[in-house]
């Protein structure tokens, strides 16, 4: 079974083909992307791209994670990432990143938005959870504006070993 | 106004049969008579959609719903035509919601099928389209398909002979 499409105002939101890799590599392996998050590698190298997308259809199969490339509709090309994973019992983490060309438009407000609502009304998904480095307000906003709660300040280990601040947010149907 | 497109699972039948008939009673009023169009029934519509979501065989089944509400739907799979081998895909039907013809479902639906058939062993999709169903022509067309001169008498549907051509696009 495919992933969803989801369209929105001005984006679609469907699953990655390996034909993004090198787009992915562009986007997310700017430093300024990666280290406004706790996950992204950085040096982003040849074939991780291809092998993250090459994970997608078996994870989306299992019902483990959701990841979908969020494209302009103007024009198709690719701007970001938007993800469920760690999707297990009517819970999930949301996860995202906008390439830097991509900032300051709301794309981000707008993907995540979408996401949400589809694991709600179309996943059964009932909290969704999410995590940003302190140091990045804006990820924050995201999930102010996308009708998310503050939980928690608290530190996790980055992916050089050490620790960073976070806040944590979360999302319940009622 | 976001836009769903999706697999079709149980639970959706009542709301595609409604679609499906709204669909037919519009699109094909000057195809169809009105006394089989308006006997058309929506209970039962909706156990044979049942029915077919619950034993889908070789069919896929997409469903776009416009604001949480389904409104179009799309049925694909290999081709049916005994002239066409295995490499051949088709488009059984594609419906719309008459409320929905203006925000470009359609074209959504349809590029999601042809997404989706690419991704398979297909090197074509066909599809059969009533002679004179312009809109439907102009959004196949739209897409890259080409008429490929085969016509056919349909009976089976409402008692009147329709007159269908076929239809392909390549996807290679």
């Amino acid at each position: 079974m495919n992933q969803p499409i989801i369209k929105t105002e001005r984006l679609l939101l469907k699953s990655f083909v390996l034909a993004d890799g090198p787009e992915v590599q562009k986007l997310a392996g700017n430093q300024n992307v990666s280290r406004t998050t706790l996950n992204i590698p950085y040096p982003y190298e040849d074939g991780m791209a291809e092998q993250w997308i090459s994970t997608h259809s078996e994870n989306w199969a299992n019902k483990k994670s959701a990841a979908f490339a969020i494209r302009l509709i103007s024009g198709h090309e690719l701007i970001g990432d938007v993800s469920l994973i760690e999707i297990h019992d009517k819970q999930a983490e949301l996860g995202y990143w906008i390439g830097e060309p991509y900032w300051g438009k709301g794309y981000c407000t707008e993907a995540a938005k979408a996401l949400v609502q589809y694991a709600r009304h179309e996943m059964g998904i009932d909290k969704i959870v999410a995590e940003h480095l302190s140091a990045n307000p804006a990820s924050g906003r995201v999930m102010e504006k996308i009708g998310m709660n503050h939980v928690c300040s608290t530190r996790k280990i980055d992916r050089y070993g050490n620790q960073a601040a976070i806040e944590i947010y979360e999302i319940t149907s009622t | 106004m976001d836009i769903i497109i999706r697999s079709a699972r149980i639970g959706d039948e009542e709301a595609i049969a409604n679609v499906h008939i709204t669909a037919w009673q519009v699109a094909y009023k000057q195809f169809m008579s009105h006394e089989y169009l308006s006997s058309l029934s929506v209970a039962e519509r909706t156990d044979s959609w049942k029915n077919t979501l619950r034993n889908p065989g070789n069919g896929k089944y997409l469903i776009a719903k416009v604001s949480g509400v389904i409104r179009g739907f799309a049925v694909y799979g290999p081709a049916r035509d005994e002239d066409l081998d295995e490499t051949v895909s088709e488009l059984v039907a594609l419906n719309i919601h008459p409320d929905s013809w203006r925000i470009k479902l359609g074209s959504s639906l349809l590029s999601a099928v042809i997404e989706n058939v690419s991704q398979e062993q297909y090197k074509s999709i066909n599809l059969w389209v009533i002679n004179g169903n312009t809109p439907a022509i102009k959004l196949y067309e739209n897409f890259g398909f080409k008429h490929t001169g085969h016509s056919k008498i349909d009976n089976s549907h409402s008692g009147n002979p329709i007159h269908e051509i076929r239809y392909s696009k390549s996807l290679r």
